[in-house]
Parts: structure tokens; sequence; C-alpha cells
């Protein structure tokens, strides 16, 4: 009954209005580079405050889910992940839309999103409870397996040379180790700049790698070889597009709710196991990171069932595990309703209206997906002499929007420049990354265990154990795979 | 003529340019602008968000608010302490008001600023897990008493105010704990312990509602003087007989020599939007406390947390003179 309730309650030409324009809001929040889930959300706090409760939490929903999806579009037109759950869908998207295919990559995102979204919900509605005792098992043991486990994936993005991938994932750690250190107080590598204390920030850095480094790239191509007007085609998904989708989502969907569900991982970490799960198991990974579509519909689908499953120790436990979250947990405790177990039973209509009002958010992507994929590709078009300088201003806005700090601008910078030239040495940007996301959740998560109880429970913890088996399975896979071919080539 | 009339222009620019500012008594003409020294929905982001969106109603001008993170606030200290005096830029502190500078971190405390007002506080408190064998905050004590560096506390950083709070009750009591350190700060702790992973974590009440209301963990005793208003079964560590009293509050602070008549009515507006409904609302049900202290007030509060942060520094071997 409730249920038929929440629906009736969505329905509403007022609600779905505020669930497609929230979701309209996100997916440009998300597409421009440096503006996140987190800054749209709180922007649009304070109105909320004068909204009822089912509608403020609805829009903001909607901004949720636009925003994790909508960085797919600076990351496939730009190849600025315009949000951090959408690094590793520039790593396909971006090549992609360079063959002339953008709309293509578009769709591919915009449908493996929904689904993935739509997966995410539904595990949201049938086994919350169990995903969230699930969530409280991971302890600082477990979190540090799963870095590693995380870090597996620096084979799937090396490109040709592992050793050049470790050596940029090496990197990465390294600038991860900038900072305030959580457990002494030591300033390490901070020169006396409290703008250091707290550390690189991967954001400005991912638009520098990413982005401005592309810029730099294509200012000497063109001084090459001159203009080069790009042409555009294929804007729809053919049904063996539809096919891969179809076939990607259902281990895409649960590394996303799964990882979604823990706190401090996310959308970002669960698109990475997302996209080492997809080219590990492919039968072609050479193609991953050349615009293979199964990259973006990997990473998509996880970033967006991770929606899903970061609700779970919200609406069952009341822990916010994201920032996103901890702003709708501010939306709801302004109308006194604490989430927690007691809602379900106070609150039952409420509840399934957010059950109802994400699910309708995950087709709003499709709306607006779909309707757009046709006609974002056209940025492309745009000749190079004026879309560079467009998209470096992109870049130092977005770095600075950051933190509103000019600091982060030159660490954009920087790291453009670094990015161009790593590039001309082989070494793949999205291994540094890698590098500087999950070298903290390592170090972090290590040195916690060691304080609490010594390393032992890294090696007997049965999650820590089944994430060592998935961890060998992903390093010794690829290596096995490789002699069966040789194998076969011999015979 | 053409450029007869472009120099008049500037001129009459120029003159409405310097001549709007300076009146305190037309303040506030324009927006204010509140800096927030910490990310965007973190915990002083939320609470000063609700508590600004009320304040502008009764300061007659919106309040933009800039999230400068940096150094637990060290960032925004500094660049609010050298803006232009007038009001128009102001921002929050928290307990590093007084810590970073015992802390050598940046050498300004709450003196290099003009306190507005204290509108908040959330005391430390000690959670232990719904099954625990510790049924007081005594039990716990004396079990640590017994077996010095064994019980494992969730903490924060050294020389953050939730790890200073644990390490007064140490001190006090003259007991070890195996201190965690938690790299996301205190709002892991709760989590941990309900999944069994520490024995006790140190939380403020507002972050520890959620698993508390969920039945997950339960208090042994809160660091404030009196019961909070949201936990009216969590005992005090006083009540007791515990000495033990830890507070974070967040103040707001305007550049020293704002004028008074601007403090005021900063003073009066924020006043008036910490006891509006709507910020009642939101922090009874966060578990957070509301204050509502004056310049005068906030500024005894201040000397009072500077004395006792710089001793706890000093005896945990923190303290270091800023440069």
């Amino acid at each position: 009954m409730t249920l038929l309730a929440a629906f009736q309650t969505v329905f509403t030409f007022k609600m779905i209005a505020l669930i497609f324009g929230g979701s309209a809001l996100g997916i440009i929040v998300g597409a421009l580079p440096g503006l996140s889930a987190t800054m749209g959300m709180a922007l649009m706090l304070p109105i909320t405050f004068y909204m009822p409760p089912s509608e403020g939490i609805l829009m903001l929903l909607g901004l949720y889910t636009g925003a994790v999806f909508g960085g797919a579009y600076s990351a496939i037109l730009l190849n600025i992940p315009g949000a951090p759950p959408s690094v590793m869908t520039s790593l396909d998207g971006y090549p992609m839309a360079q063959r002339g295919e953008a709309g293509r990559a578009i769709s591919l995102a915009t449908v493996g999103s929904t689904l993935g979204g739509i997966a995410g919900v539904i595990a949201l509605i049938i086994i919350a409870p169990i995903l969230a005792r699930f969530a409280l098992r991971f302890g600082p043991a477990e979190y540090t397996v799963l870095a590693v486990f995380g870090l597996s994936a620096i084979v799937a993005v090396s490109g040709k040379s592992l050793a050049r991938g470790f050596a940029g994932a090496a990197l990465g750690v390294l600038l991860s180790t900038v900072g305030m250190d959580n457990f002494t107080n030591v300033s390490r590598f901070t020169f006396g700049s409290i703008e250091l204390m707290s550390g690189i920030n991967f954001i400005p850095v991912v638009i520098g790698l990413f982005g401005l480094a592309e810029v730099i790239a294509q200012i000497l191509e063109t001084s090459k070889e001159g203009v080069i007007t790009r042409t555009i085609n294929r804007l729809f998904l053919s049904a063996s597009d539809f096919g891969k989708v179809l076939k990607g989502l259902v281990p895409a969907s649960l590394i996303g709710i799964v990882i979604g569900v823990l706190p401090g991982a996310g959308g970002t970490i669960a698109s990475i196991i997302s996209y080492n799960h997809a080219m590990q198991s492919s039968k072609d990974p050479e193609k991953f990171g050349t615009g293979a579509p199964e990259g973006i519909i990997a990473a998509e689908t996880a970033n967006n069932a991770s929606v899903g499953g970061a609700m779970v120790p919200l609406l069952t436990l009341g822990v916010p595990g994201s920032s996103p979250a901890a702003i709708l947990l501010g939306a709801l405790l302004i109308h006194n309703l604490r989430p927690g177990p007691m809602l379900f039973t106070t609150q039952p209509v409420l509840i399934n209206t957010i059950f109802v009002g994400l699910l309708a958010a995950q087709f709003s992507l499709l709306l607006w997906g779909l309707a757009t994929a046709r006609i974002a590709p056209w940025i492309l078009a745009v000749r190079k002499e004026m879309m560079l300088p467009t998209i470096a201003v992109l870049c130092v806005i977005g770095s600075f929007a950051l933190k509103n700090s000019f600091f982060d601008v030159g660490i954009m910078l920087v790291s453009g420049v670094a990015g161009f030239f790593l590039n001309k040495l082989g070494v793949k940007p999205g291994t540094v990354i890698l590098g500087l996301i999950l070298g903290p959740m390592f170090e972090n998560n290590l040195r916690s265990t060691i304080e609490i109880s010594g390393a032992a429970p890294i090696f007997t913890s049965p999650i820590c154990i089944v994430l060592w088996v998935l961890t060998a399975a992903m390093v010794l896979y690829p290596i096995c795979k490789m002699f069966r071919l040789r194998k076969c080539g011999t015979e | 003529m053409k450029l007869k009339k472009a120099v008049a222009a500037a001129a009459v620019c120029l003159a409405v340019l310097f001549a709007v500012p300076a009146l305190a008594a037309d303040f506030p003409a324009r927006p204010v602008t509140y800096i927030i020294g910490w990310a965007t929905g973190g915990g002083s982001d939320l609470v000063s968000r609700v508590l600004c969106a009320e304040a502008e109603k009764h300061l007659g001008q919106p309040i933009v608010i800039v999230n400068k993170p940096g150094g637990s606030g060290a960032k925004a200290y500094v660049e609010i302490s050298q803006a232009k005096p007038d009001g128009y830029t102001i921002g929050n502190t928290t307990g590093t008001i007084s810590t970073h500078k015992f802390m050598g971190v940046i050498p300004i405390g709450h003196e290099a600023f003009e306190v507005v007002i204290t509108f908040n506080s959330d005391p430390g408190g000690l959670w232990v897990k719904k099954d625990a064998p510790w049924k007081t905050l005594k039990e716990f004590v004396e079990d640590a008493r017994k077996r010095p560096g064994e019980i494992t506390v969730a903490a924060s950083n050294p020389g953050s105010i939730t790890r200073l709070g644990l390490q007064l009750l140490e001190l006090k009591e003259n007991v070890k704990f195996k201190i965690a350190s938690q790299s996301g700060g205190e709002s892991a702790g709760p989590s941990l312990v309900a999944g069994g992973h520490v024995d006790a974590c140190q939380a403020a009440p507002v972050t520890a509602k959620s698993l508390y209301d969920a039945g997950e963990i339960r208090p042994l005793g809160i660091m404030s003087e009196t019961r909070v208003e949201a936990f009216p079964d969590a005992p005090t560590c006083m009540e007791q007989g515990y000495d033990v009293v830890m507070h974070n509050a967040r103040q707001i602070l305007a550049p020293k020599g704002t004028p008074k008549e601007v403090v005021d009515k900063l003073y009066a507006a924020f006043k008036a939007a910490a006891e509006s409904e709507t910020f009642k609302k939101f922090m009874n049900e966060s578990g957070s406390m509301i204050l509502t202290w004056d310049q005068k007030q906030s500024a005894e509060f201040l000397e009072k947390q500077d004395a006792q942060f710089k001793e706890l520094l000093q005896q945990v071997g923190l303290y270091k003179e800023a440069k």
C-alpha cells in the first residue's frame, strides 16, 4: 500500500519536474570540471529547507544522480573527467569521440548509467539491511586489502608497458604522501605551506593530467598539420552495442553496488574496479584504452550503480558514507527526519517515495542523455583555435572552483605540463590518478590496522582473504591467458 | 565632446565607488561573504549553511558562502584576519582556533579577530558497542587501569580536539588506552565501534547519533557540564565523578578592528538565526548544542579554552611556538 502511495506522490507533475530538473542541473554541474555533486547539492540545500521533505529530497537525489552521470560528457568530449567517478570513462570515451563516434560514446554511457542506476536502486529496495550489516564489517584491515585490489587495476590502465604503469602509479602514491600525516602530525613535503598541509587534491591533478595535457598536445599537433576538423558520424547505438551493455550490466552493477555501500569508497573506486574486471575478462583486452565500448559501459554502469549503494548506509544506519550523502542527511534533519531503522517504521511512505523517486531519476538520465547525444558531439566540430583556449579556460576555472584557491590552479598547470611529457614517455595518466586515489586509502588503513591490532587481520579476516583471492585472480588471469595463447600458437 | 562626457562619467563612477563603503550605520549595504575553512558537505559546512540561510533574513542582505578548506581552518583564519575590517568578510571557527597557534601551524588565535558570536558546541564523548562489557565510565576506566594500553579507542589524528578529549581523560585518571588514528576524522569512529573493529571511540554526540539511535552503540560519558538536549539518557562524565570537560565550539569571526556597531548588527542577526525554529530543529535532530554567547562571553570562553589546550598540548608533547 505504501508503495502505491509513494508512486502517487512521485508521479505528479511537480515531483517529476523537480526530479528531471534536478538531474538536468546535476548533469551540468557534473559535466563542468571542478564542480562536483557535493557542491551542487550544497548550493541547493538551503532551498530545500522551505520545501516539503519529499520534494526537497527528490530534487537533491535527481541532482546527485545527474552529477554522477554528467562527468561522462566532459570525459568523452574533452578528455577532462568532469567529476572523479568519470576518470575511467575518459580512457575509452575520448578515443571513441576522436574517431568521430562521440554520440555513440554518450549513448553507451547513458544506457549503461541508467541500467546500472536502476540495478542500484533495486538492490537498495530489496537488500538494504543486509548490505548495511556487510558495510559495518569493513574495518581498516578490509579497506587496506580493498585498496590493493583496486591497485591491481594498474595492469588494466598502464597500456603497453607494465613497467611504465607501475612508475606512473608510484608517482601518484608519492604525490599522495604530501600533507599532514594523520598518525604522527608530521608535515610531509609541505615546505611550510598551509596549502599543502591538507595534501594535493586529486581533482586539479586529474584536470591537468587529462585536460590541459591534451590541449598542449593538440596545440603542438596543429602547428604541424594545420587545422583538422573532425567528422561526426555514428550518433546512435547499434543492436550489437546494446548487447554489449546488457552483457556488461551484471558484473558492473554488482561491483558498483557493493563498493558504493562502503563508506569512503564510492563511485570512483567502483568504476576503477569495474573497468579492471571488464578488461581482464574480455577476449581482446588490448582494445581497452583505444575506444572500447565495453570500457565506457563498465565505468559508467558501475559508478551510477554506486548511487543506490551509497544510500544504503545513509537510510538504514544514518551513516553518510560520502559528502553527497552527508548533504542528504542534512536535508532530512532539517525536517526532523533522522534516517535509520526507525525511519522505515515511522515514515514508510517517505522511504518508498525516496526509492521511487530515485528510480525516476534514473529514467531522467535516459531522457537527457539520449536527447543530448545528438547535439553534444557538435562541440567537437568547433574549430580548434576556438576550442583549445576554451578548454584551457575551463581547466583553470574548474581547478579554482573546487576550493577557491589559485594554488590549485598552479597544481593543475604543473600537472598539465607533466601529463604532456608523461604521455610522450608512454606513461598513462590514469596510472598516476590510481596511485593518487588509492595510495592514501592503502597507507591510512594499513597504519590504522597496525595501530589497532598489528598486521595479522589483513591476512586472517574472511573478507580480506576473499579480496586477496580476487586480487590474485585479476593479476594472474591475464598471464594464464597469455600462456594459453602462446600454447595455441606453437601447436 | 565625447571625451569630456567619458571623463565626467568616469569621475562619477569613481566618486560612487569611494563614497559607498565606510559608513557603519549603513551596514549591511551589500552581500556579506562567509568563509568556511572546511570542505563542502562537512560538519562546519552544513551547520553554517543552515545558520546563514536564517541569518540572511535578519541581516537584510544575502550571505555568500565560500569554502576555503586548508589546514583544518588555518587557511581561512589567515584570510579572514587579513580582510578589510568592515564586516563584509566573516567566517567560522572550531576549536582549532586555539590549537593551531600552540602547535606552530599559524601564529594567530582568537585575539587577532573580533568574535561575533559563539553559536554551537559539540562536546566530546566516549562510545562503546551495544553489547560491550562496560556499563559505566567507571568500569571502563578501572578496566583500563588494570590493562594499560590494551583497550583500543578510535580517536582521530594527534592534536585534533577529538583526540585531546580522550587524552584529557587519560591524564586526569592516569590510565593508558591504545589510541587508533582515523584518517577521516572522528566520523569513522562510531562505525568502527559498531563493526567491532575497536573497543570504543571518542566522538561528539552529533557524530555518534545515527548509530546510537540505531541501537548499535551506547555512550559511557559525554564531556560537557550538562546533558545534551538531544541525548537525555546519555550521562555526562561529570555526573559520574570525572572532571572531564572538552568542548569543540564554533564562533563567527570578523577581522580585528571591525566597528562595534557592525559586530553588534552581525551578532543580532546570527543570534536570531541561532534561535530560529529551522536552526533549532536541525541542531536538535543532529544532536548538536546551540549557544548564543556574545562577544564578551565568547572571549571568556576562548581564554579558558586557550589555557586548557595549551596545557594539554604541552603534556602530550605537541606544543610548539608558532613562527
